[in-house]
Order: C-alpha cells, then sequence, then structure tokens
C-alpha cells in the first residue's frame, strides 16, 4: 500500500510543487491587495481565508489530476502485477487526497503563522477558516471518489453496490447541509466543530465505502 | 478432430487451469471454459475479435473475476484479494498501466521494488537486447517501444508463467520479429508456459505448440500443431457420383465430375475416394491461416445449431453439389 501511495505521490510532485508555486503567486498578491487597501478593506480574516483558500485548494486539484490519471492510464494494471490487493491500492487511493489535504493545511498554517507573527497575534478565526476550507475540499475529494467507485459498481453490474455507493453519496449532500445550516443559525462556541466534523465524518465514510466499493470490483481493467 | 479440450487431464503441477471458468456481459458469455496448460507447452489462443480471448487471459491474470469457476497458476488460486499467484505470471496485455509521464527505465524501477525476484540485469538484458529507449517517456514510445517495455516488465521476475494477449498486434515486420525472438528464447528452455492469444496465424508456426480455437466465448477445439497440418488437407480428386458422403469432409465444391474438397480428416477422406474408385486425387497441405478459418468457420455455425463441435468429430459430412 505504501508503494503505491508513494509512487503515487512521486509522480504528482511536479504538479504539486507547480501548483503550490501558483498558489504562493496567489498568496503574495492577495497579501499585496490587502496591504495596500488597509485598514478600511475587508477584515484580515476575510484575505486570510482566500490564501488559505488557494493554498489548500492547489495540491487538491493535484489529487483530481492524479485521479484522473490513475484511472485513464488503467494504473490497477500496473499495480496489480505485483503483490498488491484490491483494497491496499484502495486505501492507497483514499489516502492521496488525505495527505494532499494535509500538505495544503500545512502551507496554510505556516501562511497564517507567519501573519500573526508579523501582526503580534494569533487569529483564531483564520484558522478555523483554514481548517474548515481544508474539511471541504477533502470531503469533496473524498465524495469525487465514491462517484467514481459507484460508477464503475454500476458498469460492471454489481446493481447492490452501486445502489449502495450513489445512495450513501444522495445522504451525505442533506447530512452536511444539516450541519452546516445549523451551525449558521445557531452561532456559538460548537458552531465551527460541528462544521469540522461534518466534513470529516462525510469524508471518512465516503472513504470507506470507497475502499469497499473498490475491493468488490470485478474488473480492474479500467 | 480427436485431440479435443482436454479438461480432463489433471497432472499434479499444471502451469495453469481453468475450470468452468464463466464471465458473462450483456450479449456476450465467455466460458463456461475448462483448460489445462503443462510446463513447456505454448498454447495459442487463435479467435476472432471478440471471441473472448482477452477476456480469458484477464480472468486467468486476476485482473477480471469470472461470473463463475476459476483458474490457478502452478496449483495457486487465481484472486485478486491473494496475490501469491502473480509471483509465477507475466503479463502482456493491450494496456499495462504504466505511469506515462515516467520514462520506461523508471517504470521498470518501480517493478523492481515491486515484484520479488525481479532482476535488475535480466531487465537490463533485456533492454538491451531490444534496443528500448529507457530514457524515454512512456507517452513518448512507439507502439512498438511499448510493447518491447511491456515485455521486459514481463519477463524480468522470470515467471513460469506468460500470458500474452496479442503481443504482436500491430507491430512493423522488424519489431515483431524481435518480440518473436526474445519469445521463442524465453520459452526455449520447456520451463515455461505460455498462453498466447493472437490472431496473427504466422506467429503460431514459430512459437506454438498447441493450437485452441476460441469462439463466441467457446473453445471449439484444441489440437498439436503438427497434428493439425498432418490432418488437414485440400483434396481434388474426378469421380462422377453427383451425392457422396466422404468422412471428415468440411467444404466441397463441384463442377460436373470434378471435385475439390477440405478436410479434417486426411487420411480417412483419402482410403474413403481409394474404396470409392475416384481418380487423379491429389491432396495437397493447407496453411494454418487457411486450417484456422474452416475451423472457426465450421464452430461458429456449430455454435449457432447449439452443437458442440467434439460431438462432431467424427461425424460423416454430408455433402451435396
Amino acid at each position: 500500500m505504501w508503494r503505491t501511495l508513494r509512487a503515487e505521490l512521486s509522480y504528482s510532485r511536479p504538479w504539486l510543487l507547480g501548483g503550490l508555486g501558483v498558489a504562493l503567486g496567489v498568496v503574495l498578491l492577495v497579501s499585496a491587495i490587502f496591504v495596500a487597501i488597509g485598514d478600511d478593506g475587508p477584515p484580515r480574516e476575510a484575505a486570510a481565508g482566500i490564501r488559505a483558500m488557494f493554498l489548500i485548494m492547489a495540491p487538491l486539484i493535484v489529487g483530481f489530476m492524479v485521479q484522473t490519471y490513475r484511472s485513464e492510464e488503467r494504473r490497477a494494471r500496473l499495480f496489480l502485477a505485483g503483490p498488491i490487493t484490491p483494497r491496499q491500492i484502495a486505501v492507497a487511493m483514499v489516502l492521496l487526497p488525505v495527505v494532499l489535504a494535509a500538505v495544503g493545511l500545512l502551507a496554510a498554517g505556516l501562511d497564517i503563522a507567519l501573519e500573526s507573527l508579523l501582526r503580534g497575534q494569533l487569529s483564531l478565526e483564520s484558522l478555523q477558516l483554514a481548517g474548515y476550507v481544508g474539511g471541504l475540499m477533502l470531503m469533496m475529494a473524498m465524495m469525487g471518489l465514491l462517484a467514481q467507485e459507484a460508477t464503475a459498481a454500476h458498469r460492471q453490474r454489481r446493481r447492490r453496490a452501486a445502489v449502495a455507493g450513489w445512495g450513501s453519496f444522495v445522504l451525505a449532500v442533506p447530512l452536511l447541509a444539516a450541519v452546516a445550516a445549523a451551525a449558521f443559525v445557531f452561532q456559538g462556541p460548537f458552531s465551527w466543530p460541528s462544521l469540522h466534523l461534518g466534513n470529516l465524518v462525510v469524508a471518512a465514510a465516503a472513504g470507506a465505502a470507497t475502499v469497499a466499493l473498490y475491493t468488490g470490483r470485478t474488473d480492474f481493467t479500467r | 478432430m480427436s485431440d479435443l479440450v482436454r479438461s480432463d487431464r489433471r497432472p499434479q503441477t499444471a502451469a495453469a487451469r481453468v475450470s468452468g471458468l464463466t464471465k458473462r456481459f450483456p450479449g456476450f458469455q465467455l466460458g463456461p471454459l475448462d483448460l489445462v496448460l503443462e510446463p513447456g507447452t505454448v498454447l495459442a489462443l487463435v479467435g476472432p475479435n471478440g471471441a473472448g480471448k482477452t477476456t480469458t487471459l484477464n480472468c486467468m491474470a486476476g485482473l477480471m473475476v469470472p461470473d463463475a469457476g476459476g483458474s490457478e497458476v502452478f496449483g495457486a488460486p487465481v484472486d485478486p484479494a491473494r496475490p501469491a499467484y502473480r509471483r509465477d505470471v507475466g503479463y502482456v496485455g493491450e494496456e499495462s498501466g504504466f505511469f506515462q509521464r515516467w520514462s520506461a527505465g523508471r517504470n521498470l524501477a518501480y517493478l523492481a521494488d515491486l515484484l520479488p525476484g525481479w532482476s535488475r540485469d535480466r531487465a537490463q538484458r533485456l533492454a538491451d537486447r531490444l534496443a528500448l529507449p529507457l530514457g524515454k517517456p512512456v507517452k513518448d514510445l512507439s507502439r512498438g517501444n511499448r510493447t518491447k517495455l511491456e515485455l521486459v516488465a514481463a519477463l524480468a521476475h522470470a515467471p513460469r508463467l506468460l500470458l500474452l494477449d496479442e503481443p504482436t498486434a500491430g507491430l512493423d515486420p522488424v519489431v515483431r520479429s524481435e518480440v518473436l525472438d526474445v519469445l521463442w528464447e524465453t520459452t526455449e528452455d520447456g520451463d515455461h508456459a505460455v498462453l498466447y492469444s493472437t490472431h496473427v496465424l504466422s506467429d503460431v508456426s514459430r512459437l506454438a505448440d498447441e493450437l485452441a480455437f476460441l469462439s463466441d466465448g467457446r473453445l471449439l477445439l484444441r489440437s498439436g500443431r503438427e497434428e493439425l497440418g498432418e490432418r488437414w488437407r485440400r483434396v481434388s480428386f474426378r469421380l462422377p457420383q453427383e451425392e457422396v458422403e466422404l468422412h471428415g469432409v468440411v467444404d466441397h465444391r463441384r463442377v460436373r465430375a470434378e471435385h475439390q474438397v477440405i478436410t479434417r480428416d486426411a487420411a480417412a477422406t483419402l482410403e474413403q475416394l481409394g474404396e470409392l474408385g475416384a481418380e487423379a486425387v491429389e491432396a495437397s497441405r493447407m496453411s494454418m491461416d487457411e486450417i484456422a478459418v474452416q475451423i472457426l468457420k465450421q464452430g461458429h455455425g456449430v455454435s449457432n445449431a447449439k452443437h458442440d463441435v467434439r460431438k462432431e468429430a467424427h461425424h460423416v459430412a454430408h455433402v451435396t453439389s
């Protein structure tokens, strides 16, 4: 499993570095704009949120690219030449966006830490926002994997698996909407934690369902 | 057709054993398929496009899970969740799953870490032998070089069973010859078992000891290459009768007293012609292509009629002009 994950991370390294480079450029640009606007403009949390979004988005976009190439290049055929099981491939597939989201969160954390050092004050709101953006994007990446596996199950005529996959997908949407609505309606100390938890629970459930569906595949040639 | 599907043979150490293998798709079913491949055998799986050759090989490689039945490689069940069998399998397919943006060499280095038994020396020797440009990204390799890369990847861990899915399809004659040379040298020691799907029959005469004919997902016939060449003949003769029943004849054309037949049992047909007093009897050998076309044509007809070719083995062909 680790060899699979390492290979895919290594394969994605040029894009990851490129993506982070672009995000860094955006961060500098956004910072310059907010400095130019000064204190009359939007609050500093907005600037931090925008920067965090780009820093987290860049690696996860790379994750989507890797997922596309993995499918286009029929990567499972290569992995299944060696002593790797479908479950190990699936776990590595699910861990890749987790690792990339962690890279993005780390970059956003460094950005917030740097800003806090410069201002002499830590903005917890910025940290929460970065965490939310990271969780949301990770959850979307996981839902993408789940949708892919539900489609594969449908194509392979594994009807129960396809229904379970699409059913989980459909159930996750109102669940997330309810969590988000509750967090905004009942503003309080539990708003951010419930938003984070909502994203993480749905991401973990989608990841687990993806592993289960992939392991049950009857065709690894596509 | 005496050498038929030998599903009853059960040697102790079959290189590959396929039992009741069935895979269903909308509008097509492969099998139930029974096949035994012994070490040292090179078996060509011959059939038209859509016959089920690739599906058979994919199931045997564990890339597809059959709906029923299964297969074994040197006694180990082919199960994607239990990858022990893969140590003994080298697979060359239509697509290999390589990292397209990595060089050929880097892909091989990845496989070297992945596959137990991989020999970097062997991989290097094969790459040199085939003049494979190891530094080029896979996406920039020509069709021929991709096939060479697949071949190196399939052979470098010294598998005892090679599953080759049309490895020479679409290759120019020079590359094809190089690929066949390597395969021939690999199988020369007699330790390797090879299942080789193709519809390029000229390759068969170079490599295969036996041929298995697949049509519409069913195994029609399995026979030794030499035996096929000996049994199948085109025979011309003169005989005044308008209607005649001849043993083993699968195709019969007549212009007045001049007859031309194709027989799958030359000895029986010639003996019968002698008894009938046929004149100007001439029997000529048929190419493997011609034999394959006849077998697949017969098989297709039999398949449509829901008969089993095995039961037709000693059928007396009734032909009229």
